[in-house]
Protein backbone atom coordinates (compact mmCIF):
# COMPACT_ATOMS: atom_id res chain seq x y z
CA UNK A 1 0.00 0.00 0.00
CA UNK A 2 1.55 3.30 -1.15
CA UNK A 3 2.09 5.60 1.82
CA UNK A 4 -0.66 8.25 2.40
CA UNK A 5 0.36 11.29 3.45
CA UNK A 6 -0.33 11.35 6.88
CA UNK A 7 2.00 8.40 7.22
CA UNK A 8 4.76 10.80 5.56
CA UNK A 9 4.14 13.60 7.92
CA UNK A 10 4.20 10.62 10.95
CA UNK A 11 7.18 8.60 9.96
CA UNK A 12 8.80 12.77 9.25
CA UNK A 13 7.86 13.81 13.10
CA UNK A 14 9.34 10.37 14.11
CA UNK A 15 12.37 10.54 11.86
CA UNK A 16 12.58 14.40 13.17
CA UNK A 17 12.89 13.77 17.12
CA UNK A 18 15.08 10.54 16.21
CA UNK A 19 17.76 12.64 14.11
CA UNK A 20 17.80 15.04 16.67
CA UNK A 21 17.90 13.57 19.37
CA UNK A 22 21.05 11.10 18.13
CA UNK A 23 22.71 14.29 17.05
CA UNK A 24 21.72 16.19 20.75
CA UNK A 25 22.97 12.70 22.45
CA UNK A 26 26.46 12.94 19.90
CA UNK A 27 27.13 16.54 21.40
CA UNK A 28 26.41 15.83 24.59
CA UNK A 29 28.69 12.79 25.08
CA UNK A 30 31.46 14.89 22.96
CA UNK A 31 30.96 17.67 25.56
CA UNK A 32 31.47 15.21 28.75
CA UNK A 33 34.59 13.74 27.44
CA UNK A 34 36.02 17.50 26.56
CA UNK A 35 34.99 17.90 30.46
CA UNK A 36 36.70 15.11 31.52
CA UNK A 37 39.65 15.74 29.80
CA UNK A 38 40.23 19.43 30.89
CA UNK A 39 39.07 18.07 34.69
CA UNK A 40 42.13 15.45 34.43
CA UNK A 41 44.36 18.18 32.69
CA UNK A 42 43.35 20.67 35.99
CA UNK A 43 43.83 18.17 38.32
CA UNK A 44 47.25 17.32 37.19
CA UNK A 45 47.98 20.99 37.06
CA UNK A 46 46.81 21.26 40.45
CA UNK A 47 49.11 18.45 41.93
CA UNK A 48 52.19 19.89 39.75
CA UNK A 49 51.23 22.95 41.43
CA UNK A 50 51.25 21.85 44.75
CA UNK A 51 54.04 19.79 44.44
CA UNK A 52 56.19 22.76 43.37
CA UNK A 53 54.56 25.00 46.35
CA UNK A 54 55.76 21.75 48.79
CA UNK A 55 59.08 21.74 47.09
CA UNK A 56 59.39 25.37 47.68
CA UNK A 57 58.05 25.13 51.18
CA UNK A 58 60.56 22.58 51.75
CA UNK A 59 63.40 24.49 50.92
CA UNK A 60 62.05 27.69 52.87
CA UNK A 61 61.80 25.13 55.71
CA UNK A 62 65.04 23.40 55.34
CA UNK A 63 67.07 26.76 54.79
CA UNK A 64 65.70 28.03 58.01
CA UNK A 65 66.94 25.07 59.39
CA UNK A 66 70.37 25.09 58.10
CA UNK A 67 70.50 29.23 59.36
CA UNK A 68 69.24 28.35 62.65
CA UNK A 69 71.84 25.31 62.89
CA UNK A 70 74.34 27.63 61.74
CA UNK A 71 73.63 30.52 63.91
CA UNK A 72 73.30 27.86 67.06
CA UNK A 73 76.45 26.87 66.26
CA UNK A 74 78.34 30.15 65.92
CA UNK A 75 76.85 31.23 69.54
CA UNK A 76 77.91 28.37 71.03
CA UNK A 77 81.71 27.52 69.37
CA UNK A 78 82.77 31.49 68.88
CA UNK A 79 81.09 33.69 70.54
CA UNK A 80 80.23 30.92 73.79
CA UNK A 81 83.98 30.54 73.68
CA UNK A 82 84.81 33.69 73.31
CA UNK A 83 82.77 34.54 76.73
CA UNK A 84 84.45 31.82 78.70
CA UNK A 85 87.53 33.02 77.92
CA UNK A 86 86.62 36.43 78.92
CA UNK A 87 85.48 34.87 81.99
CA UNK A 88 88.29 33.21 82.24
CA UNK A 89 90.47 36.16 82.34
CA UNK A 90 88.04 38.47 84.67
CA UNK A 91 88.56 35.28 86.93
CA UNK A 92 92.03 35.86 86.88
CA UNK A 93 92.03 39.20 88.34
CA UNK A 94 93.25 39.25 91.94
CA UNK A 95 90.33 40.67 93.73
CA UNK A 96 91.65 40.88 96.89
CA UNK A 97 93.65 43.81 95.43
CA UNK A 98 91.40 45.35 94.77
CA UNK A 99 89.64 47.90 96.89
CA UNK A 100 86.07 47.78 97.56
CA UNK A 101 84.39 49.77 94.61
CA UNK A 102 86.58 47.51 92.17
CA UNK A 103 85.84 44.54 93.88
CA UNK A 104 82.26 45.12 93.33
CA UNK A 105 82.59 46.22 89.98
CA UNK A 106 84.61 43.13 89.17
CA UNK A 107 81.76 40.73 91.12
CA UNK A 108 78.89 42.61 88.91
CA UNK A 109 81.08 42.08 85.87
CA UNK A 110 81.33 38.24 86.62
CA UNK A 111 77.21 37.72 87.18
CA UNK A 112 76.66 39.94 84.22
CA UNK A 113 79.18 37.34 81.89
CA UNK A 114 77.82 34.58 83.69
CA UNK A 115 74.41 35.82 82.81
CA UNK A 116 75.21 36.03 79.42
CA UNK A 117 76.88 32.78 78.73
CA UNK A 118 73.77 31.21 80.02
CA UNK A 119 71.33 33.26 77.47
CA UNK A 120 73.97 32.64 74.72
CA UNK A 121 74.05 29.02 75.45
CA UNK A 122 69.93 29.02 76.11
CA UNK A 123 69.56 30.70 72.91
CA UNK A 124 71.90 28.44 71.03
CA UNK A 125 69.81 25.08 72.15
CA UNK A 126 66.69 26.67 71.38
CA UNK A 127 67.80 27.10 68.01
CA UNK A 128 69.20 23.38 67.30
CA UNK A 129 68.29 20.99 70.01
CA UNK A 130 71.00 18.39 70.32
CA UNK A 131 68.25 16.54 72.64
CA UNK A 132 65.71 16.27 69.94
CA UNK A 133 68.91 14.75 68.19
CA UNK A 134 70.13 12.82 69.95
CA UNK A 135 67.15 11.78 72.63
CA UNK A 136 64.13 12.16 70.34
CA UNK A 137 61.17 14.25 69.53
CA UNK A 138 59.29 13.57 73.14
CA UNK A 139 62.23 14.11 75.24
CA UNK A 140 63.29 17.19 73.24
CA UNK A 141 59.68 18.46 74.12
CA UNK A 142 59.64 17.98 77.74
CA UNK A 143 62.60 19.33 77.83
CA UNK A 144 61.38 22.09 76.40
CA UNK A 145 58.18 22.25 78.11
CA UNK A 146 60.42 22.62 81.90
CA UNK A 147 62.66 25.01 80.31
CA UNK A 148 60.31 27.53 79.75
CA UNK A 149 57.51 26.99 82.08
CA UNK A 150 60.58 27.09 85.07
CA UNK A 151 59.46 29.69 87.57
CA UNK A 152 56.27 30.67 85.51
CA UNK A 153 53.00 30.28 87.39
CA UNK A 154 51.88 28.20 84.39
CA UNK A 155 51.20 24.15 85.56
CA UNK A 156 52.97 22.68 82.39
CA UNK A 157 52.54 18.56 82.00
CA UNK A 158 53.08 16.37 79.52
CA UNK A 159 52.05 12.51 78.39
CA UNK A 160 53.68 11.77 75.53
CA UNK A 161 53.33 8.45 73.71
CA UNK A 162 56.68 6.92 74.33
CA UNK A 163 55.63 3.80 71.13
CA UNK A 164 56.77 6.64 68.69
CA UNK A 165 60.13 6.47 67.66
CA UNK A 166 61.64 9.20 65.49
CA UNK A 167 62.08 7.63 61.99
CA UNK A 168 62.73 11.03 59.92
CA UNK A 169 64.71 13.53 61.80
CA UNK A 170 64.27 16.36 59.98
CA UNK A 171 60.29 15.91 60.44
CA UNK A 172 60.92 15.51 63.84
CA UNK A 173 62.21 19.00 63.52
CA UNK A 174 59.52 20.20 62.01
CA UNK A 175 57.35 18.87 64.83
CA UNK A 176 59.34 20.36 67.31
CA UNK A 177 59.47 23.68 66.02
CA UNK A 178 55.50 23.98 65.59
CA UNK A 179 55.50 22.97 69.35
CA UNK A 180 57.74 25.50 70.09
CA UNK A 181 56.37 28.39 68.41
CA UNK A 182 52.53 27.05 69.72
CA UNK A 183 54.14 27.28 73.19
CA UNK A 184 55.62 30.27 72.86
CA UNK A 185 52.46 31.65 71.87
CA UNK A 186 50.58 30.91 74.53
CA UNK A 187 52.90 31.52 76.82
CA UNK A 188 53.05 35.26 75.60
CA UNK A 189 48.88 35.86 74.77
CA UNK A 190 47.02 33.18 76.47
CA UNK A 191 47.44 33.78 80.31
CA UNK A 192 47.09 29.73 80.98
CA UNK A 193 47.43 28.50 84.07
CA UNK A 194 47.06 24.74 83.07
CA UNK A 195 49.27 23.22 80.31
CA UNK A 196 49.28 19.58 79.06
CA UNK A 197 50.98 18.00 75.91
CA UNK A 198 50.14 14.86 74.94
CA UNK A 199 50.65 12.47 72.09
CA UNK A 200 49.44 9.02 70.60
CA UNK A 201 50.60 7.40 67.38
CA UNK A 202 47.58 5.64 66.23
CA UNK A 203 47.10 3.74 62.76
CA UNK A 204 50.63 5.10 61.36
CA UNK A 205 49.89 8.80 62.52
CA UNK A 206 50.85 10.76 65.59
CA UNK A 207 48.33 13.46 66.79
CA UNK A 208 49.93 15.95 69.20
CA UNK A 209 47.60 17.86 71.48
CA UNK A 210 48.09 20.97 73.31
CA UNK A 211 45.48 21.84 75.78
CA UNK A 212 45.62 24.85 77.93
CA UNK A 213 42.76 26.75 79.81
CA UNK A 214 44.16 30.46 78.40
CA UNK A 215 42.77 32.51 75.61
CA UNK A 216 43.33 30.73 72.57
CA UNK A 217 42.60 31.15 68.86
CA UNK A 218 39.47 29.26 66.97
CA UNK A 219 40.42 27.88 63.77
CA UNK A 220 39.06 31.06 61.75
CA UNK A 221 41.00 32.90 63.80
CA UNK A 222 43.94 31.09 62.76
CA UNK A 223 43.01 30.98 59.05
CA UNK A 224 42.75 34.64 59.25
CA UNK A 225 45.82 35.52 61.06
CA UNK A 226 48.51 33.22 59.21
CA UNK A 227 47.75 35.84 56.65
CA UNK A 228 48.44 38.89 57.87
CA UNK A 229 51.82 39.84 58.48
CA UNK A 230 52.27 40.01 62.13
CA UNK A 231 50.91 36.25 61.86
CA UNK A 232 54.82 34.83 60.31
CA UNK A 233 54.44 32.24 63.20
CA UNK A 234 51.28 30.79 62.54
CA UNK A 235 52.36 30.93 58.85
CA UNK A 236 55.72 28.77 59.78
CA UNK A 237 53.32 26.40 61.40
CA UNK A 238 51.06 26.07 58.38
CA UNK A 239 54.03 25.41 56.09
CA UNK A 240 55.10 23.02 58.50
CA UNK A 241 52.18 21.24 58.47
CA UNK A 242 51.82 21.07 54.51
CA UNK A 243 55.46 20.11 54.43
CA UNK A 244 54.64 16.91 56.78
CA UNK A 245 50.96 16.50 54.70
CA UNK A 246 49.40 16.92 57.97
CA UNK A 247 46.90 19.05 59.68
CA UNK A 248 46.39 21.05 62.39
CA UNK A 249 43.02 22.06 63.59
CA UNK A 250 42.03 24.85 66.76
CA UNK A 251 39.03 23.78 69.10
CA UNK A 252 37.52 25.72 71.60
CA UNK A 253 36.08 23.56 74.31
CA UNK A 254 33.96 24.44 77.91
CA UNK A 255 37.55 23.79 79.92
CA UNK A 256 39.80 25.41 77.72
CA UNK A 257 41.41 25.39 73.74
CA UNK A 258 42.97 22.38 72.07
CA UNK A 259 45.51 22.44 69.35
CA UNK A 260 45.61 18.84 67.45
CA UNK A 261 48.21 18.10 64.75
CA UNK A 262 47.96 14.84 63.16
CA UNK A 263 50.94 14.20 61.16
CA UNK A 264 51.23 10.55 59.13
CA UNK A 265 54.47 8.91 60.45
CA UNK A 266 55.98 5.56 58.43
CA UNK A 267 55.25 2.02 59.18
CA UNK A 268 58.61 1.27 60.04
CA UNK A 269 58.07 0.76 63.87
CA UNK A 270 54.96 -1.60 63.09
CA UNK A 271 57.16 -3.14 60.25
CA UNK A 272 59.85 -3.97 62.72
CA UNK A 273 57.45 -5.68 65.37
CA UNK A 274 55.93 -7.55 62.58
CA UNK A 275 59.25 -9.04 61.55
CA UNK A 276 60.23 -9.92 64.95
CA UNK A 277 56.89 -11.60 65.08
CA UNK A 278 57.65 -13.83 62.10
CA UNK A 279 61.01 -14.41 63.07
CA UNK B 1 -3.74 0.07 34.85
CA UNK B 2 -3.45 0.87 31.97
CA UNK B 3 -6.36 4.10 31.92
CA UNK B 4 -4.68 5.49 35.34
CA UNK B 5 -0.78 5.56 33.67
CA UNK B 6 -2.49 7.61 30.98
CA UNK B 7 -4.23 9.50 33.32
CA UNK B 8 -1.25 10.45 35.15
CA UNK B 9 0.58 11.08 32.01
CA UNK B 10 -2.11 13.21 31.01
CA UNK B 11 -1.73 15.32 33.68
CA UNK B 12 2.02 15.26 34.23
CA UNK B 13 2.05 18.88 33.28
CA UNK B 14 0.93 20.13 36.16
CA UNK B 15 2.35 17.69 38.69
CA UNK B 16 5.31 18.04 36.78
CA UNK B 17 6.59 21.63 38.00
CA UNK B 18 5.91 21.10 41.51
CA UNK B 19 9.33 18.57 41.72
CA UNK B 20 11.40 21.66 41.37
CA UNK B 21 9.11 23.62 43.29
CA UNK B 22 9.03 21.28 45.84
CA UNK B 23 12.94 21.62 46.47
CA UNK B 24 12.90 24.94 46.16
CA UNK B 25 10.39 25.38 49.10
CA UNK B 26 12.67 23.03 51.55
CA UNK B 27 15.70 24.91 49.98
CA UNK B 28 15.48 28.15 49.04
CA UNK B 29 18.60 29.09 46.64
CA UNK B 30 19.86 32.25 46.65
CA UNK B 31 21.35 32.33 43.19
CA UNK B 32 20.32 35.09 40.55
CA UNK B 33 19.27 32.45 37.81
CA UNK B 34 17.21 30.27 40.28
CA UNK B 35 14.55 33.50 40.01
CA UNK B 36 13.49 33.11 36.48
CA UNK B 37 12.98 29.53 36.51
CA UNK B 38 11.04 30.16 39.75
CA UNK B 39 8.98 32.11 37.80
CA UNK B 40 8.52 30.19 34.37
CA UNK B 41 7.55 26.72 36.66
CA UNK B 42 5.01 29.09 38.53
CA UNK B 43 3.37 29.85 35.31
CA UNK B 44 3.96 26.88 33.89
CA UNK B 45 1.93 25.35 36.65
CA UNK B 46 -0.97 27.33 36.58
CA UNK B 47 -1.28 27.64 32.50
CA UNK B 48 -1.29 23.66 32.68
CA UNK B 49 -3.43 23.43 35.51
CA UNK B 50 -5.96 25.85 33.23
CA UNK B 51 -5.60 23.94 30.28
CA UNK B 52 -5.93 20.60 31.53
CA UNK B 53 -9.41 21.46 33.36
CA UNK B 54 -10.34 22.76 29.84
CA UNK B 55 -9.68 19.70 28.35
CA UNK B 56 -10.83 17.49 31.07
CA UNK B 57 -13.72 19.78 31.53
CA UNK B 58 -16.73 17.41 30.44
CA UNK B 59 -14.99 14.73 32.36
CA UNK B 60 -14.88 16.97 35.26
CA UNK B 61 -18.40 18.68 34.63
CA UNK B 62 -16.78 22.64 34.02
CA UNK B 63 -18.74 23.00 30.43
CA UNK B 64 -21.68 24.99 31.61
CA UNK B 65 -19.79 26.77 34.77
CA UNK B 66 -17.17 27.93 31.52
CA UNK B 67 -20.25 28.58 29.52
CA UNK B 68 -21.96 30.88 32.15
CA UNK B 69 -18.78 32.77 33.07
CA UNK B 70 -15.87 32.66 30.56
CA UNK B 71 -18.06 32.85 27.07
CA UNK B 72 -15.84 35.36 26.05
CA UNK B 73 -13.12 32.97 25.44
CA UNK B 74 -15.17 30.50 23.51
CA UNK B 75 -13.97 30.58 19.66
CA UNK B 76 -16.22 32.08 17.10
CA UNK B 77 -17.91 28.69 16.25
CA UNK B 78 -18.69 28.11 19.33
CA UNK B 79 -15.67 25.65 19.99
CA UNK B 80 -12.97 26.39 23.18
CA UNK B 81 -10.03 24.85 23.35
CA UNK B 82 -6.81 25.45 25.89
CA UNK B 83 -4.37 26.37 22.54
CA UNK B 84 -4.19 29.80 23.34
CA UNK B 85 -2.72 28.52 26.49
CA UNK B 86 -0.17 26.54 24.78
CA UNK B 87 0.66 29.94 22.60
CA UNK B 88 0.91 32.08 26.06
CA UNK B 89 3.53 29.15 27.80
CA UNK B 90 5.58 29.35 24.89
CA UNK B 91 6.09 32.83 24.69
CA UNK B 92 6.22 33.21 28.67
CA UNK B 93 9.02 29.68 28.53
CA UNK B 94 11.25 31.54 25.49
CA UNK B 95 11.14 35.41 27.56
CA UNK B 96 11.82 33.49 31.23
CA UNK B 97 14.37 31.60 29.71
CA UNK B 98 16.12 34.16 27.50
CA UNK B 99 16.30 35.92 31.09
CA UNK B 100 17.71 32.74 32.43
CA UNK B 101 20.33 32.70 30.30
CA UNK B 102 20.97 36.56 30.53
CA UNK B 103 22.83 35.34 33.75
CA UNK B 104 24.98 32.92 32.19
CA UNK B 105 27.88 34.95 30.57
CA UNK B 106 28.25 38.00 28.83
CA UNK B 107 27.78 36.60 25.48
CA UNK B 108 23.74 36.07 26.44
CA UNK B 109 23.83 39.36 27.41
CA UNK B 110 25.11 40.94 24.30
CA UNK B 111 22.56 39.30 22.15
CA UNK B 112 19.02 39.56 25.00
CA UNK B 113 18.45 42.25 23.93
CA UNK B 114 18.10 41.11 20.37
CA UNK B 115 16.44 37.93 20.11
CA UNK B 116 13.50 38.26 22.48
CA UNK B 117 12.73 41.37 21.09
CA UNK B 118 12.85 39.94 17.36
CA UNK B 119 11.16 36.96 18.82
CA UNK B 120 8.17 38.97 20.07
CA UNK B 121 8.26 41.40 16.92
CA UNK B 122 7.67 37.88 14.90
CA UNK B 123 5.13 36.39 17.54
CA UNK B 124 2.94 39.93 17.43
CA UNK B 125 3.02 39.99 13.36
CA UNK B 126 2.11 36.63 13.01
CA UNK B 127 -0.88 36.78 15.54
CA UNK B 128 -1.99 40.21 14.31
CA UNK B 129 -2.05 39.99 10.74
CA UNK B 130 -1.58 35.99 9.39
CA UNK B 131 -3.41 33.72 12.65
CA UNK B 132 -5.72 33.48 15.75
CA UNK B 133 -3.88 33.94 18.67
CA UNK B 134 -6.68 31.35 20.35
CA UNK B 135 -5.32 28.61 17.37
CA UNK B 136 -2.45 26.49 18.05
CA UNK B 137 0.65 28.04 16.04
CA UNK B 138 2.92 25.55 14.98
CA UNK B 139 5.12 28.43 13.43
CA UNK B 140 5.40 30.18 17.27
CA UNK B 141 5.65 27.13 19.12
CA UNK B 142 8.90 25.42 16.63
CA UNK B 143 10.55 28.71 16.14
CA UNK B 144 10.94 29.30 19.95
CA UNK B 145 12.24 25.92 20.23
CA UNK B 146 14.47 26.42 17.52
CA UNK B 147 16.13 29.75 19.57
CA UNK B 148 16.20 28.24 22.80
CA UNK B 149 18.31 25.47 21.14
CA UNK B 150 20.92 28.05 19.83
CA UNK B 151 20.60 29.63 23.62
CA UNK B 152 21.74 25.99 25.03
CA UNK B 153 24.50 25.13 22.10
CA UNK B 154 25.72 28.78 22.59
CA UNK B 155 25.70 27.83 26.43
CA UNK B 156 27.89 24.53 25.99
CA UNK B 157 30.50 25.87 23.28
CA UNK B 158 30.88 28.68 25.93
CA UNK B 159 31.90 25.44 28.41
CA UNK B 160 34.04 24.08 25.94
CA UNK B 161 35.59 27.08 25.11
CA UNK B 162 36.32 27.91 29.03
CA UNK B 163 39.34 26.15 29.83
CA UNK B 164 37.76 26.49 33.91
CA UNK B 165 34.62 25.58 33.13
CA UNK B 166 33.46 22.17 35.02
CA UNK B 167 29.51 20.61 34.77
CA UNK B 168 30.39 19.84 38.61
CA UNK B 169 30.57 23.68 39.07
CA UNK B 170 27.75 25.06 37.07
CA UNK B 171 24.46 24.15 37.98
CA UNK B 172 22.77 25.76 36.02
CA UNK B 173 24.25 22.91 33.26
CA UNK B 174 21.72 20.71 34.38
CA UNK B 175 18.75 23.08 33.61
CA UNK B 176 20.49 23.65 30.18
CA UNK B 177 20.53 19.96 28.91
CA UNK B 178 16.72 19.35 30.66
CA UNK B 179 15.75 22.18 28.03
CA UNK B 180 17.51 21.00 25.66
CA UNK B 181 16.35 17.76 25.39
CA UNK B 182 12.81 18.90 25.71
CA UNK B 183 13.66 21.25 22.96
CA UNK B 184 15.15 18.73 20.78
CA UNK B 185 12.39 15.85 21.12
CA UNK B 186 9.56 18.69 20.95
CA UNK B 187 10.72 20.58 17.71
CA UNK B 188 9.89 18.02 15.03
CA UNK B 189 6.55 18.04 17.16
CA UNK B 190 5.92 21.33 17.39
CA UNK B 191 6.72 22.10 13.87
CA UNK B 192 4.06 19.61 12.39
CA UNK B 193 1.57 19.02 14.70
CA UNK B 194 -0.90 21.58 12.99
CA UNK B 195 -0.98 19.26 9.80
CA UNK B 196 -0.85 16.28 12.39
CA UNK B 197 -3.74 17.47 14.04
CA UNK B 198 -5.55 17.73 10.67
CA UNK B 199 -4.59 14.69 9.42
CA UNK B 200 -3.90 12.13 11.61
CA UNK B 201 -5.73 13.50 15.04
CA UNK B 202 -5.16 9.85 16.84
CA UNK B 203 -1.49 10.13 16.34
CA UNK B 204 -1.14 13.60 17.09
CA UNK B 205 -3.07 13.49 20.52
CA UNK B 206 -0.06 9.89 20.84
CA UNK B 207 2.47 11.79 20.26
CA UNK B 208 1.75 14.69 22.74
CA UNK B 209 2.29 12.21 25.58
CA UNK B 210 6.29 12.45 24.39
CA UNK B 211 6.12 15.94 24.51
CA UNK B 212 4.11 15.09 28.08
CA UNK B 213 7.45 12.99 28.98
CA UNK B 214 10.32 14.93 27.57
CA UNK B 215 8.16 17.65 29.90
CA UNK B 216 8.72 16.21 32.95
CA UNK B 217 12.31 15.22 32.17
CA UNK B 218 12.86 18.74 31.82
CA UNK B 219 11.44 19.42 35.22
CA UNK B 220 13.24 16.82 36.96
CA UNK B 221 16.87 18.44 35.20
CA UNK B 222 15.94 22.37 36.55
CA UNK B 223 15.33 20.19 40.10
CA UNK B 224 18.85 18.70 39.75
CA UNK B 225 20.18 21.91 38.97
CA UNK B 226 18.31 23.67 42.32
CA UNK B 227 19.30 20.79 43.88
CA UNK B 228 23.11 21.58 42.46
CA UNK B 229 22.80 25.11 43.21
CA UNK B 230 22.16 24.73 46.88
CA UNK B 231 25.18 22.49 47.38
CA UNK B 232 27.31 24.32 45.80
CA UNK B 233 26.67 27.37 47.17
Amino acid sequence: MPPTNSTDIKYLVIIGISVMLLLFTSFLVALIFNQRKKLKYQRSMEILREQQQNQLIEAAVRSEETERHRIAETLHDEVGAILSSAKLHLLGIKANVLDERDQKLHEKGRELLNDVIQKVRGISHTLHSNILKEFGLNEAIRHFIRKVTEGTLLNASTALDDNYQTENPDNDISMYRMVQELINNILKYAHATELLISSTLEDNQLQLVIFHNGDGLTQEQFEELRYQKEGLGLKNIQNRVILLKGNIHFIRGEEGYRIEIKVPVSTLLKEKASQFQEN
Amino acid sequence: MKLVLQEILDWSEVWAPLIPLTILLIKPGSVNWIKPLRLYLLFAFFIDLTGNLIWKRMDLHLESWMQEHIHFLYNRDGSFSNTLLYNIHSLLRFLLFAWFFHYQGNIFRKINWLIPTAFLAMSGIVFFFFKDIRDFSSLLLATEAAILLLYCLLYYLTMLRDEHSSIKRSPAFWAVTGLSIYVVINFPIFLFYTVLAQQAEKFAVNIWDIHNISYLVLCLFIAKSFYAANQQY
